[in-house]
């Protein structure tokens, strides 16, 4: 028998939601910040509108429900307050955007924030070239938050620790603490966030001034832009020709160099910045990564050589290379156009990306996809089971892997990573399923979704302005599954069931 | 001095992600020699 939700369990969602809208809509701050440091005034009013929606909704729901004292929170709270949070803050951060007259419906400026939020990286903005460098800072900065997490934001300021906080911080699509206390995890993302965001805002501004002979305050802005879209591995750019625009080898490696950092999984950033050095080649995720990374490039560049699309390996790297390492990673960031993948690429490049944007990289981390641990573990336990065949009856086989510290591989671990793979495998064809229902080929309807589910942002041209409703909806529904791992947004969804037609 | 260590750890992993991801972009490089090599024969 379904059970209907009592008051109390909405009042816990209402009062957490609200915390966590709390937390986002004062982030509306730093444009305005940005706006009025460029002189921009229409944004002001923009921000200052959506900033003041944004608090009222968030201090609504917090003292519609102000709970008694030592309310705990279930994982069903936590998984439900997470979900809802994402598509809150998706509707409250797409405001600002479409006041800029930049998107040309609200769906549209939806759409740019889930895929900022989710760390994807499609985008439908008009003329973004003459976008307020306040919207356009908010974009990123969206990024910035989706990769660190919504989650994290509102643990790191608004949410004290205790069970609850962890029930959140799971509900995100992160299940490993760094540390004892999942605030102080928080707020260690962070830490390790804002030193990259110093170093890589001023290694892109160096290239920026020294290789692209752009302004010091330009360099500066499109820095920090394109360091928290590489970080966060989400692949947004101050301007519509994306990397192309800078037409640097220099920026183009620094941006590699970013988004490598950003796909590590934190744990390990955490190993390595405490003098555990060697956990970096040790762990599975990285061994995975190293292996995949070589099969999708090879598969990527034999592709590109035989069709003679790139020649010498000097093009092959800034054109093919890229190309795979953020898909791999992720990020989306471009240094061809859309349209090149499907005019000049063939089926088999294109087919090294579309994978390397299925695996993704490393679990808490800001990247999207399958994950290499799972990969990692689902290759284990194919290598345990031919090792069981080859090997007496009754012997007993068992495989050591090292994920932080020395681990077993067991049955429980390998059925979560399997499944979670399947349902990615599935969003992934139900997307392409549905571009192929609009008309597009298979190749590039997969192309798409997968770069939409996996969280990644290449585009072969499917995504634009023109594109069918239902498509649009589609991918933000993917990026959004996608980015929380499924469990929530099941979650959600029985949730929801239970409400209707519980007793 | 435990915050010089703490310190100076930091930045020793800094460094050490950085020539991590730097020695991919090699093998990337050693990988697209090779295979213009193959595909450049007439």
């Amino acid at each position: 028998m379904i059970l209907r939700p009592q008051v109390l369990d909405l009042r816990i969602i209402s009062h957490f939601l609200g915390k966590v809208v709390l937390g986002f809509g004062i982030m509306m701050a730093v444009p305005i910040a940005a706006a009025i440091l460029f002189g921009e005034t229409v944004p002001i009013i923009d921000f200052a509108i959506s900033l003041f929606l944004s608090l009222s909704v968030g201090y609504l729901l917090v003292l519609c429900a102000r709970l008694p004292k030592a309310t705990q929170m279930s994982w069903m709270h936590g998984m439900v307050v997470v979900s809802l949070a994402w598509v809150v803050c998706m509707f409250l951060g797409a405001i600002p955007l479409l006041l800029s007259g930049h998107w040309q419906s609200y769906l549209d400026a939806c759409f740019e924030t889930m895929s900022g939020l989710a760390t994807t990286g499609l985008v439908l903005v008009q003329d973004l070239d003459h976008l307020s460098h306040a919207a356009n800072l908010w974009r990123h900065l969206i990024m910035f938050l989706g990769g660190q997490g919504i989650i994290v934001v509102a643990l790191s300021f608004l949410v004290k620790g205790g069970p609850g906080a962890f029930r959140l911080y799971v509900g995100e699509a992160r299940e490993e603490k760094i540390l004892p206390n999942v605030v102080e995890t928080a707020k260690f993302i962070w830490f390790v966030s804002f030193v990259y965001l110093v170093l890589g805002t001023l290694a892109l501004a160096a290239c920026g001034v020294w290789a692209c002979g752009m302004p010091v305050r330009e360099a500066i802005f499109h820095g920090a832009c394109n360091f928290m879209a590489a970080f966060d591995t989400g692949g947004f750019t101050p301007q519509s020709q994306n990397i192309i625009y800078y037409q640097s080898i220099f920026y183009e490696l620094a941006t590699i160099v970013i988004m490598i950092w950003g796909s590590i999984n934190f744990n390990l950033h955490y190993a390595v910045w405490t003098g555990r050095r060697k956990e970096l080649l040790r762990d599975i995720e990285i061994r995975t990564f190293l292996v995949t990374l070589a099969i999708v490039t090879v598969l990527t560049l034999v592709g590109l050589g035989k069709g003679h699309v790139y020649l010498g390996p000097v093009n092959l790297i800034r054109r093919g290379f890229y190309q795979v390492v953020s898909g791999h990673t992720g990020t989306g960031f471009q240094t061809i156009y859309a349209q090149q993948f499907t005019g000049e690429w063939g089926s088999l490049a294109m087919i090294g990306v579309i994978m390397a944007m299925a695996f993704g990289v490393s679990a808490c981390s800001t990247t999207g996809g399958i994950k290499m641990l799972r990969v990692g573990l689902i290759a284990k336990a194919f290598k345990e089971d031919v090792k069981r065949f080859l090997t007496s009856e009754s012997a007993v086989v068992t495989t050591k892997f090292r994920h932080l510290r020395d681990l077993f591989l067991d049955d429980k671990l390998v059925r979560s990573a399997a499944l979670i793979t399947i349902a990615y495998i599935l969003l992934y064809l139900g997307g392409a399923v549905v571009g192929c229902f609009f008309g597009y080929p298979f190749l590039q309807s997969l192309f798409e979704s997968t770069s939409a589910a996996g969280n990644v942002g290449l585009s072969c041209g499917i995504t634009q302005v023109s594109m069918p409703v239902l498509l649009k909806i589609t991918y933000i529904i993917q990026m959004w599954a996608g980015r929380l791992e499924f469990i929530s947004v099941f979650v959600l969804g029985a949730f929801m069931i239970s409400f209707f037609r519980g007793k | 001095m435990t915050r010089l260590k703490n310190i100076t750890n930091v930045v020793l992993g800094i460094c050490y992600e950085s020539l991590f991801a730097l020695s991919l972009i090699g093998c990337a490089f050693f990988i697209s020699f090779i295979v213009t090599l193959i595909y450049l024969k007439p």
